[in-house]
């Protein structure tokens, strides 16, 4: 943990630093080696800040209407395009939205007007994910941990539990609700009290080193038994041996993963940010998921998504800075996803309810920033899109979810043939990088 | 209750169903396989359905009478293990036990519990019904169809009913009007499948349809016009009664949740806390006289009797609870009627208002859903991929006793593609490979092998009311004694690939890092445990032949012979490399440490063994 950056942070201070000081020419990216996704769970409601959408148009209450039916607008939301990007703006209520995009902007690839198919959570965030309608398939980080492991522990660590493993679970792992991977990575958390009436604290047992290597020789030869015998495990048995080794690493960088955990301490946005960050930095891991952990499901009072949005993008920024700082920029992707956005009108509790379209952010290696790719029409319906440009195009079709997650793969050199096969990659979300 | 189809009526339209997909003659058995070998069907059995190892006692009786097995299994699924694996699976299939969700707080009456007593005796009580249903031999319908229903002590307080009997899990019957729908009548489930007021119950009718029908609406794509404006109510209600690509599901759908009116909309945890903080009239006190609430509207009405259903002790049902409108007298479970929604239909079959239970039963696709589900909670697949020529065999046994959930599960174990190593050529069906440990049977085998549960004080844990992991909410802190192997809040099972019920909706049927990280951690722990108490005790779990003096190598080999059978599954000779292997770890920790030592790194290493964590 790095309390400085949320000293930072805390005192507005959290400039991009290094990386900013670079020109554009420096900042364009390279492919990507690293992914941060990063989940909103619950679904934002991108009238916030993705979609542009006119007070004047009566089938969508945006931001400036907080009450279903008034005529009072709020005066501080305004339209603006920073570094080639439409935003709505308001900068009493949500200004690191501004910041961010004037910082970051340029490096910066909004997707618009994804078709999702469905309006529940459960199934979206799948998709939005995964790319997928398959129940079981991998999401993105699960896949791009896998073809990029290389010689990290672990391909893909999952902060949120919201994650897809798939068939990757042998490069998958998670750091648990309340940093509960520390007690797994280091035998000397406690004392935590043991079995109530047994007098005994955790550890009640902790092998010394010595042991630990014998038990593991011993799991090593007896694994290796196993090869003539489980002819009927299928993926298990090399997943058991992959797991042996990732484990045996985990544990091995167990006391720098331990000192940014504290059991019983849920991770918020900024901590998950600086976990992520020094464990890509230290190459324990190649992708991440991290979840905002924010009420972004406003069925009342929609309002919420001000702050929501001005958490998520100090948050953001704080990420860039903290990529930049360790310097990650250049091979390192974020994708920021939701499931879906929000109904256009507000309802009778002020609040909005589930719409099947969704808005996607990326920012960093592999693309050409400065873009919007696809659209949505003057009732938050999707529009076709020729998906190499990514402009409307009314002999383009409608992007869905497996085509946005087949462009991302795409940009990050990942064949998506081989894992999306049904879907048409959004080349547009690369550009021209 | 719902006219009553001849259950070989029934049993013919279910085979019709599965056999005209698959074109597969159920009668058309295949005659010839090639079985595992002994022992590791009773260990695969034993861990399906018990989530357990077989006793050195069973291994023997295997030994002497391969035919034994059948019998063997008949008395496992009369006890209390298999009944642990049936509430496992209906937790799943549930998603109850999610200790991420929507917690009771121990405030007001309910003062004196802690939040994980509370925690059980909300989600077990469901569980606890289909549990006696099953392993009381009664038809598996009853899950939906009993009056009865059961909860513990502080569920008694929870809920404020009376007990009926001295068990545990004992039973009540509701007193305040609620059909009798079972499981789908306990406050449980409706607390863990909230809805809020502009889904109109369609969530909580898409959980039954989903998990008791395997019918699930929400898959389906909407294929939504963007003419359709989902927060305007008029336009929503106009679109499912008469948008084409609406109604084809709505037409099912919104009948299916008409039913569902008289249960409160949500128990948020933080509403929970609001009303319980302050003194509060619970609902069975208050005076709702419909005349005292004429020309109140119903949302007014609605909201009266949530909050007072919200002060403990809580009610989950307020369906009788009347009001008036443009003078007539309407109970909330008609809420329907008033908001212009369709009336209680079951899928164009019926719509007595009280029989949902009832039609369920009724309906084909119960008994096949619960094929599917046993069948795929047992072998770890996914419910839709238990081929179809399975599906008809195992309903075909499952139909012939009556729906009789324990036959179910046997015929699951004692099917050939969970039983054989091969099948002729020409079978469609697949054969079920090796299964990944579950955490629940990890938990249980570490438990039933060595006395250990991963359990801890949380009020000694050490953190503040004000850390937001201990904390649940307001000034609440999330204390008890949680089983960390079996929750999520601070413990680790959707770490070891179970499902947390709420983020993690699906368990992972493989061995991660995370997986072994946490199987090391108990390993450990279980291991340190049982040495501790069996040098210490008179009859020990485990260790049976040894003690910390012995030395003598004849002895030492016979215990690990005892030990690679009864945790590994492996008949071995004292001789075999095996055990070689495993005394040579012994010897060499002996060497630096000491006896107790060795025997804890011994067991560490073997609750660690790829034949643990597989079978």
């Amino acid at each position: 943990m790095s309390p400085n950056r949320r000293q930072l942070l805390a005192g507005g201070l959290a400039t991009p630093l290094l990386w900013s000081l670079l020109g554009p020419a420096a900042r364009a990216a390279g492919s990507a080696k690293r992914l941060v996704v990063v989940l909103c769970s619950g679904a934002w409601d991108t009238t916030y800040v993705f979609e542009q959408t006119s007070p004047s148009n009566d089938a969508i209450d945006g931001p400036w209407r907080r009450s279903a039916g008034s005529d009072e607008l709020v005066s501080a939301e305004y339209h603006d395009t920073i570094n080639g990007i439409p935003l709505a703006l308001n900068d009493e209520d949500r200004p690191s939205v501004t910041s961010f995009f004037e910082d970051w902007g340029d490096l910066a690839v909004v997707v618009n007007g994804i078709s999702m198919g469905s309006i529940v959570h459960d199934i979206c965030r799948s998709r939005i994910l995964t790319g997928s309608r398959v129940s079981g398939d991998p999401d993105l980080g699960a896949i791009f941990g896998s073809v990029h492991q290389e010689d990290s522990p672990v391909g893909y660590l999952d902060f949120s539990g919201r994650g897809f493993i798939g068939p990757h679970g042998a490069s998958s792992a998670r750091v648990g609700n309340s940093g509960q991977l520390e007690v797994l990575v280091v035998d000397d958390v406690g004392p935590i009290p043991g079995p109530p009436g047994s007098g005994l604290s955790y550890p009640i047992f902790a092998p010394g080193s010595a042991d630990q290597d014998r038990i593991a020789a011993w799991l090593a030869a007896r694994d290796a038994r196993l090869t003539g015998q489980w002819s009927d495990a299928g993926a298990l048995h090399q997943d058991l041996q992959d797991s042996r080794a990732a484990a045996a690493e985990l544990r091995a960088a167990g006391p720098d993963l331990a000192s940014y955990l504290e059991l019983g301490q849920p991770l918020d946005i900024l901590g998950q940010v600086d976990l992520a960050v020094d464990l890509l930095s230290a190459g324990l891991c190649r992708a991440a998921l991290i979840d905002t952990d924010l009420p972004w499901d406003s069925h009342s009072d929609n309002s919420v998504q001000n702050s929501n949005f001005n958490t998520l993008m100090s948050g953001l920024s704080y990420l860039a800075s903290g990529l930049g700082r360790s310097r990650l920029e250049d091979d390192t992707l974020v994708v920021v996803l939701s499931e879906f956005t929000r109904t256009p009108k507000l309802n009778a509790d002020d609040g909005k309810d589930h719409w099947p379209v969704a808005s996607a952010l990326l920012f960093g290696a592999g693309l050409e920033g400065g873009r919007v790719v696809g659209a949505t029409d003057d009732q938050l319906g999707v529009e076709a899109i020729d998906f190499d440009s990514g402009e409307v195009s009314s002999s383009g079709e409608e992007p869905e979810y497996g085509d946005l997650m087949a462009g991302i793969l795409e940009a990050m050199d990942v064949d998506p043939a081989e894992h999306l096969p049904g879907a048409t990659p959004l080349r547009a979300i690369a550009g021209s990088s | 209750m719902a006219a009553s189809t001849p259950v070989c009526l029934r049993r013919a339209i279910a085979l019709l169903l599965l056999t005209s997909a698959c074109g597969a003659d159920v009668q058309d058995t295949v005659a010839v396989v090639d079985l595992r070998p002994v022992d590791e069907r009773l260990l695969r059995a034993s861990m399906a359905l018990r989530g357990v190892r077989p006793s050195l006692d069973e291994y023997a009786q295997v030994a002497d009478d391969a035919g034994s097995l059948e019998g063997i299994v008949d008395d496992w699924l009369e006890g209390d293990e298999f009944g642990a694996t049936v509430r496992d699976m209906h937790a799943e299939q549930f998603r109850l036990r999610s200790d991420l969700h929507e917690l009771m707080p121990p405030v007001g009456l309910m003062a004196s519990s802690d939040t994980y007593e509370l925690f059980e005796a909300v989600n077990e009580g469901p569980l606890a019904l289909v549990e006696d249903v099953v392993l009381e031999g009664r038809p598996y319908t009853e899950i939906v169809t009993s009056a009865s229903l059961r909860t513990n002590e502080v569920g008694s307080v929870l809920w404020g009913v009376e007990l009926e009997d001295g068990e545990e899990w004992a039973a009540y019957t509701p007193d305040d009007g609620r059909p009798a729908w079972g499981v789908l009548s306990d406050g449980a489930m409706w607390i863990r499948h909230p809805t809020n007021g502009n889904n109109y119950q369609r969530g909580r009718a898409n959980v039954v349809a989903a998990t008791l029908l395997c019918e699930d609406f929400l898959v389906r794509d909407i294929p939504l016009g963007s003419d359709i404006d989902l927060s305007d109510d008029e336009a929503v209600a106009k679109a499912v009664n008469n948008d084409e690509a609406c109604v084809s599901c709505h037409q099912s759908l919104d009948p299916l949740a008409g039913y569902l009116w008289g249960f409160v909309g949500s128990f948020e945890f933080r509403d929970v806390l609001e009303v319980n903080s302050e003194d509060c009239v619970p609902l069975r006190e208050l005076d709702l006289d419909p005349e005292s609430y004429e020309g109140a509207s119903l949302r007014t009405v609605r909201r009266a009797a949530t909050q007072a259903a919200h002060c403990y002790p809580l009610e989950p049902y307020t369906g009788d609870v009347e009001v008036i409108v443009d003078d007539t007298t309407y109970a909330l479970s008609d809420s329907w009627e008033l908001l212009g929604l369709r009336a209680p239909g079951y899928f164009g079959l019926g719509s007595d208002p009280h029989d949902l239970g009832g039609y369920i039963a009724e309906d084909p696709r119960f008994a096949t859903c619960a094929v599917q589900r046993f069948a795929g909670y047992l072998t770890q697949q996914d419910p839709e991929d238990v081929p179809l020529q399975t599906r008809a065999e195992l309903l075909a046994a499952f139909e012939d006793s009556d729906l009789d959930a324990r036959e179910l599960a046997k015929a699951v174990v004692l099917h050939e593609t969970f039983t054989a190593t091969a099948l002729p050529a020409g079978s469609e069906q697949e054969l079920i490979g090796r299964q990944s440990v579950r955490p629940e049977q990890y938990a249980r085998m570490l438990d039933e092998l060595t006395g250990f549960r991963y359990e801890t004080d949380l009020d000694d844990f050490g953190c503040a009311d004000d850390d937001p992991g201990c904390n649940c909410g307001g000034d609440v802190s999330c204390a008890g004694v949680p089983n960390l192997a079996l929750t999520d809040r601070v413990g680790f099972r959707s770490m070891a690939g179970g499902m947390d019920g709420y983020r993690v909706t699906m368990p992972t049927h493989t061995v991660t890092p995370t997986k072994l990280l946490v199987v090391a951690r108990m390993a450990a722990e279980a291991a340190g445990y049982v040495v501790l108490q069996d040098f210490d005790s008179s009859s020990p779990r485990l260790l049976t032949r040894v003690d910390a003096d012995t030395s003598d190598e004849e002895t030492l080999r016979a215990q690990l012979v005892d030990l690679h059978l009864r945790i590994l599954g492996e008949r071995l000779a004292a001789d075999s490399p095996e055990i070689d292997e495993t005394y040579e770890l012994l010897v060499a920790v002996a060497a630096d440490s000491d006896a107790e030592t060795a025997w804890k790194v011994v067991l560490t290493a073997m609750f660690q063994d790829g034949r643990v964590l597989a079978y």
